[in-house]
């Protein structure tokens, strides 16, 4: 006799969950990261405030760690790869795929980090958050060298384009940040 | 009308603006995420 998370299990549902997960998650982190770029670059206006810009790329931050979440429990509930709990927290110590799930643990510390100590901002300080924030830059990259490197459907066309448009949102986001670091500062 | 354009009324629309977004981008994710897997198990 089987139970229904058996027959679940037994399915190749969850890699499909999973998969989707991590796409998902992919451009949550993409649009947060965009938004935090632009925030530090002090983009604004009377539509976008600082404060709204600043309060999204917060709240889609928390999104982007509900569906990595996500991306790891249906990863580990799933029969269809060799992966435990350990192998999504602690970097390179899975001999599966090791360098790029690897990489993905460690782009899912870096978040934890991120997320944890802008929770605790008041209490850590200005400084001390600022300079962990930096370690923004380094999830980023890192997570989609975990898709390129990981991902199953890498090779398809629509993931290419997905990960394409995500690079060039950081990309611009990036030249905006630059261009307003060089240019000498207006007063309103 | 003062307390339309005030700062405080200028801080709740921004607020508000920030909740809608995050709820369309919350529903829109958990759309796609759908959609995803539906169509990754069709295709194999």
């Amino acid at each position: 006799m089987r139970f229904w998370h058996q027959e679940i299990l037994g399915t190749p549902f969850l890699w499909y969950a999973t998969r989707a997960a991590g796409l998902v998650c992919l451009v949550l982190l993409t649009a947060s990261t965009v938004l935090g770029v632009l925030n530090s670059g002090r983009l604004t206006s009377k539509r976008w405030p600082r404060f709204v810009i600043q309060g999204l790329h917060h709240n889609i931050a928390l999104l982007a760690l509900a569906f990595l979440a996500l991306h790891i429990v249906t990863t580990v509930l799933g029969t269809f790869t060799p992966i435990d709990l350990t192998d999504a927290f602690v970097p390179f110590a899975s001999p599966y795929h090791r360098l790029f799930l690897g990489l993905g643990a460690t782009a899912c510390d870096l978040l934890l980090v991120l997320i944890a100590t802008s929770l605790v901002r008041q209490r850590i300080g200005q400084r001390l958050w600022r300079t962990v924030h930096w370690a923004g830059y380094a999830c980023w990259p890192v997570a989609i060298a975990h898709s390129i490197g990981g991902g199953t459907d890498t090779g398809k066309g629509w993931d290419l384009a997905l990960t394409l448009l995500c690079l060039a949102c950081v990309g611009a986001s990036m030249l905006y940040r630059a261009i307003r670091l060089i240019s000498p500062r207006t007063v309103p | 009308m003062r307390h339309r354009d005030g700062p405080r009324a200028r801080r709740d629309n921004g607020l508000r603006t920030v909740s809608i977004l995050t709820w369309r981008v919350a529903l829109f994710s958990v759309i796609a995420m759908v959609a995803l897997t539906t169509m990754l198990g069709r295709s194999g």
